[in-house]
């Protein structure tokens, strides 16, 4: 593992404050697709991680939980900025909540592909809650459950904006 | 995702996490840990970060590619 000072920081205040059996995961190696073709002919969607979740329809994610929460929530892409909420207790709120489009862009997504600089801008976009020491059901069930729904919707790709 | 069919890109602050996770394709902005897009408001530089992101999807050939961003956090 390529370790550095704030890693281990984050690893001790983890272990410490959360989850004290938490371990990194450490890849070696990096699957591939390659892209079919240019941006501006893809079906492009979104995949953010700040715990985007619509206030008054979505259950908020479960962000007290000590070992986070790995499920995802279907945010229709004409969802207007006012009316998202984050449940994500590992980042500072303050800047989304002043402009959410920092933590889930749908309008500039929407605006790219009216300017053609993408195909098409997928619905829904896909919002998970990013803190998540123990990934095992992330990566056996949510992580594929979404990624078939985007293939469902006719993605070609999958822009992943973090928090 | 990318088992599945999908090209992805993943926009990153934290530049070690990538090394040693090492998405496909990423790229890296030198932003506080809760605006993965800029300021607040700043409209030009989410949509600035967004393109560049979509720049690394279109043009990286090779996984574990990342690129760093030559923004600079002005608030």
């Amino acid at each position: 593992m390529k370790d550095s000072q704030a890693l281990q920081r984050s690893y001790n205040t983890v272990r410490t404050k959360w989850d004290p059996h938490f371990e990194w995961v450490v890849n070696h190696s990096s699957p591939w697709t390659a892209l079919a073709g240019p941006v501006a002919h893809s079906a492009v969607a979104l995949v953010g991680s700040c715990g985007a979740y619509r206030m008054s329809v979505d259950l908020p994610f479960d962000a007290g939980n000590y070992y986070g929460d790995p499920s995802f929530r279907e945010i229709p892409r004409d969802t207007r900025p006012e009316d998202l909420a984050f449940a994500h207790t590992h980042h500072n709120h303050m800047y989304v909540d002043e402009d959410p489009t920092i933590g889930f862009p749908l309008t500039h997504l929407r605006d790219f592909e009216e300017e053609g600089r993408i195909g098409r801008f997928v619905d829904p976009a896909l919002a998970f809650s990013g803190y998540l020491p123990q990934p095992r059901q992330l990566v056996e069930q949510t992580a594929p459950a979404a990624a078939a729904r985007l293939v469902e919707a006719g993605a070609q790709a999958a822009l992943l904006v973090p928090c | 995702m990318e088992e599945a069919g999908l090209s992805t890109v993943c926009l990153t602050m934290r530049r070690e996490v990538a090394e040693n996770v090492i998405p496909p394709r990423a790229l890296f902005v030198p932003f506080p840990l809760g605006a993965p897009l800029g300021p607040a408001g700043d409209i030009e530089t989410q949509r600035g970060v967004l393109l560049e992101l979509l720049g690394v999807l279109d043009q990286a050939t090779e996984p574990g590619t990342i690129i760093d961003s030559a923004r600079l956090w002005k608030r």
